[in-house]
């Protein structure tokens, strides 16, 4: 049933047409890296969930309007994800520090020795707080995504340059709010 | 030389770096995700389906309209626009109307036999459509109609001089595939839920249709429609949309309005063969203007030509 891998414009091109097998495609391709990017930032499984659920519907609810990605799948959904993870954002330091939280996925329970790496990342994503939310998504997706100038671009739907602004200004702002060398803005 | 903002950017970025480890993925939430993706994609696809199956809600009035136009059939537009029209339809009888016309015209009783099974195949696709679409939608008149069709054509073939014996033999076939369709679709019938009958309220059809977005649509229906059942939008048709289902008039005895030429309501005789909904072409079925709007020249059937029909328009039916 695999059929051999399609190029990302065909793909979205099946997905316009509403063609079952290319949403089914479009779904397999990019959900668990869309998931893992709502992870990083929300540190919530259930939520993480959500966004990726929600991020399809509104894909296939644009396609069905003759709206959506008009040549980029992949950034559309990323793009997508992130309004919705603006929308729903919330502070992690509560759940991630509190091993009896409910909302914490039973199956990967966290051992002792990460909890400290935890609590790192948790004061990290408190710190991104401060920024602006164009800031935290060229961060996301230039660092710890690893994605090239140009498909950020695509993503953010800026020019190049601009983004490398935008990526400037935001590692100075993060450097700031983290207490990093010390630096007066 | 590096400089404080060097320093400062790699320990930001080595920070940024520690966010990519990420806890597996439960794999049953994930799954429930793709699976809760892939109703939603059904629907969307059902949607689109049933945008197309509407029951016009001035019924009465309309078949009125079918009856003028026939009347006054020297345009073929009405007629041509019929041609994916399904049972409840307004412009249904229309449609059989033309049909019997285009039986009446027939040449020889060759070319009278196949558009005779065309027919009865088209009743066939009529009942299929409508069991895919909802499960209220086909009644006992519709049933009654395809057999008395079939019946026709079965009468006919058989009828057929030893010499086409060939043509008997593929036309016999044909019938068996129609009966075969009709099996399926009530089945269908039987198995579906009535709740299966999608609700919707929205505007006229448009030629160029994007399908409503219609949270009532039912889950149970089969979605994954195989390939035949997925039919493009017809052109010109203009049907209002209602959520009721009207009940079908009485029976006249006559499948639709009478036309003046034709000796008898019943079966007379063959007609060109109306393009079939699966394609959602509209092929004309005048009987005598060559061409007009909507004309669509297809190459003809193997079947079809055996003989001399006189119609000027050849049109293949079938799928």
């Amino acid at each position: 049933m695999r059929q051999p891998l399609v190029t990302e414009w065909e793909l979205l091109r099946g997905v316009k047409r509403l063609s079952s097998e290319a949403l089914a495609e479009a779904y397999d391709r990019y959900s668990a890296e869309l998931y893992a990017y709502a992870m990083r930032q929300l540190a919530n499984p259930g939520l993480a969930e959500d966004c990726v659920a929600e991020t399809y519907r509104r894909l296939l609810d644009a396609v069905q309007r003759g709206k959506g990605p008009r040549r980029h799948l992949r950034a559309y959904l990323y793009r997508t994800a992130h309004n919705w993870i603006i929308d729903n954002y919330r502070r992690p330091s509560t759940e991630v520090l509190d091993p009896a939280n409910p909302t914490e996925d039973e199956s990967a329970p966290t051992p002792d020795a990460n909890l400290a790496a935890e609590a790192d990342r948790a004061r990290l994503l408190v710190a991104m707080e401060e920024l602006t939310a164009d800031q935290r998504q060229v961060l996301m997706l230039r660092f710890v995504e690893d994605w090239p100038l140009a498909d950020t671009a695509q993503a953010m739907q800026r020019s190049v340059g601009a983004v490398k602004a935008l990526q400037f200004r935001a590692i100075q702002a993060l450097a700031r709010a983290m207490g990093v060398g010390d630096q007066p803005s | 030389m590096r400089t404080h903002q060097d320093e400062n950017q790699e320990q930001v970025v080595r920070l940024l770096q520690t966010l990519r480890p990420v806890p597996p993925r439960n794999p049953e939430a994930a799954a429930k995700g793709r699976t809760g993706f892939a109703r939603a994609c059904q629907r969307a696809a059902l949607e689109r389906e049933s945008a197309y199956q509407r029951r016009p809600q001035l019924r009465v009035a309309a078949m009125l309209v079918g009856l003028v136009l026939v009347l006054v059939s020297s345009t073929g537009l009405a007629v041509s626009a019929s041609q994916t029209a399904l049972p409840g339809d307004s412009l249904y009888p229309v449609k059989l109307a033309a049909e019997q016309v285009a039986i009446a015209l027939a040449f020889g009783p060759a070319a009278r036999s196949q558009k005779l099974v065309d027919r009865a195949y088209r009743r066939a696709q009529e009942l299929d459509l409508m069991a895919f679409g909802g499960t209220d939608r086909i009644q006992d008149e519709d049933l009654a109609r395809f057999e008395r069709h079939l019946a026709a054509a079965r009468q006919q073939a058989h009828a057929l001089p030893p010499e086409q014996a060939r043509l008997t033999e593929a036309l016999l076939q044909r019938l068996q595939a129609a009966e075969a369709l009709r099996q399926g679709a009530v089945r269908r019938l039987l198995e579906t839920t009535p709740a299966g009958r999608p609700e919707h309220a929205g505007p006229a059809r448009d030629p160029d249709p994007q399908p409503p977005l219609d949270p009532t649509a039912p889950e149970g229906q089969e979605a994954e429609a195989p390939g035949h059942h997925r039919y493009g939008p017809s052109e010109a048709e203009s049907q209002e949309e209602t959520p009721s289902d009207p009940p079908q008039p009485p029976a006249t005895g006559a499948d639709g309005p009478p036309i003046t030429n034709t000796p008898t309501a019943h079966e007379p005789a063959a007609g060109p063969t109306a393009g079939p909904t699966s394609t959602g072409n509209p092929s004309p079925t005048r009987p005598s203007t060559p061409s007009g709007p909507g004309a669509e020249s297809e190459p003809p059937r193997p079947g079809a030509t055996g003989d001399a029909s006189g119609s000027g328009n050849q049109s293949p039916g079938g799928p």
